[in-house]
């Protein structure tokens, strides 16, 4: 019924089987009208025997299709609810339709690494219930000196009082246990998503530990995110959700 | 002066109920007898003009204008409050329902491309039971 369809390639809906090696793992993408770089970048995934989450977050370019034709399963929503909204999506597809034991995140316009991603499965299987990315732990990543000194500002002002301590408190690139997924309940829809994201990773029982990821400032990546002033907005962010929310319960 | 007493904790309340302001049964009946109120008030100040001077003299404020002028302050606080409390329930739940959307939506093509395509491969990600 399919090839009925004719040229037009039909959707892959289920989640691309994984191969055996990574078949513990699920990797949530969220999209937002990133279509001239999304194929390629779950392509690559799914090409590495990866399980493939995308959440189109209500992309108005063909982003949809591109994320069938690389052959991710596509949870997509109605309306556009932001980047806290799609995770929060992600998690609950993750946790719905399939079984994996780590749920990781994945930046779909391309400046995550895959081996920085497989190297923190292989870290996960050690037994830790969260792995983040750091951008700090090495100086792989090439950023300007403001950017760099905005981001650890931020990350200072989240680490006061909390139990783990993080070099990088607002890298997209995480890897999380089935457990502790199950516990995220992320009430910002926003961007303001990721302290409250670092914060319900980051409970005392949950053992923590940072792993060196490379980020690649692309052309494209760059002319999106207008990177130097998104740290401002997360570096606001930060001290509000501090105001509002105090010390950690 | 009488007015200092009045409006200091007036503008802590309205802030403070205005921000827990909860589609409740209590908080509907509460806003229905100050509507009510709102009502008889404004009758009797349009009716009576002088009462309002009479009030304001009597709280210690100069002009029966000036104490609208305060009222309508405290109005306005609490529309404030109330008002972005109510926004941001209505969006939590525009995205819990978006949500239940996009993946009922994503869950019925599973279904049914699992049905076509004899059963989904046996692996870690066939569907665990929504």
């Amino acid at each position: 019924m399919d090839s009925a369809d004719g040229p037009v390639p039909h959707p892959v809906d289920l989640p691309n089987p994984p191969s055996d090696s990574w078949s513990d793992t699920v990797v949530i993408v969220r999209v937002y009208n990133e279509a001239p770089v999304v194929g390629g970048v779950i392509s690559e995934l799914v090409h590495a025997g990866l399980s493939v989450i995308a959440v189109d977050d209500a992309s108005t370019d063909t982003s949809a299709e591109e994320i069938d034709k690389a052959g991710a399963f596509r949870v997509s929503h109605p309306v556009n609810l932001g980047a806290g909204g799609a995770l929060q999506t992600g998690f609950e597809a993750a946790l719905r339709f399939t079984d994996a034991r780590y749920i990781g995140c994945f930046d779909a316009d391309g400046q995550h690494q895959l081996a920085d991603l497989l190297g923190m499965i292989r870290l996960m299987r050690q037994g830790y219930d969260v792995v983040m990315g750091s951008r700090f732990l090495d100086s792989k990543t090439e950023m300007s000196l403001l950017r760099r000194s905005i981001l650890q500002t931020a990350t200072k002002i989240m680490n006061r009082g909390e139990g783990t301590k993080l070099t990088d408190a607002h890298n997209g690139l995480r890897l999380v246990a089935r457990h502790v997924v199950a516990r995220i309940r992320l009430t910002h829809a926003g961007m303001a998503y990721a302290s409250e994201l670092e914060h319900q990773l980051t409970r005392p029982e949950y053992k923590v530990i940072e792993h060196p990821v490379h980020i690649l400032y692309t052309d494209y990546s760059r002319a999106k995110g207008q990177p130097l002033l998104n740290s401002v907005n997360i570096l606001a962010d930060t001290i509000t959700h501090r105001l509002t929310h105090g010390k950690r319960q | 002066m009488i007015i200092k007493w009045l409006l200091v904790p007036a503008v802590i309340l309205a802030v403070y109920t205005s921000l827990r302001a909860r589609a409740s049964l209590r908080g509907q009946a509460r806003r229905k007898i100050v509507a009510f109120l709102t009502i008889v008030a404004g009758v009797i100040a349009v009716i009576f003009p002088d009462s309002l001077q009479v009030v304001a003299e009597w709280v210690g404020v100069t002009r029966g204008a000036d104490l609208l002028l305060y009222a309508l302050a405290l109005v306005i606080i609490y529309l404030v409050g109330s008002t972005s409390v109510r926004f941001r329930e209505q969006e939590a739940r525009l995205v819990k329902l978006a949500r239940e959307v996009a993946l009922s939506e994503a869950e019925v093509r599973f279904r049914t491309r699992s049905l076509t395509s004899g059963g989904a491969p046996s692996s870690s990600s066939a569907p665990s039971a929504g």
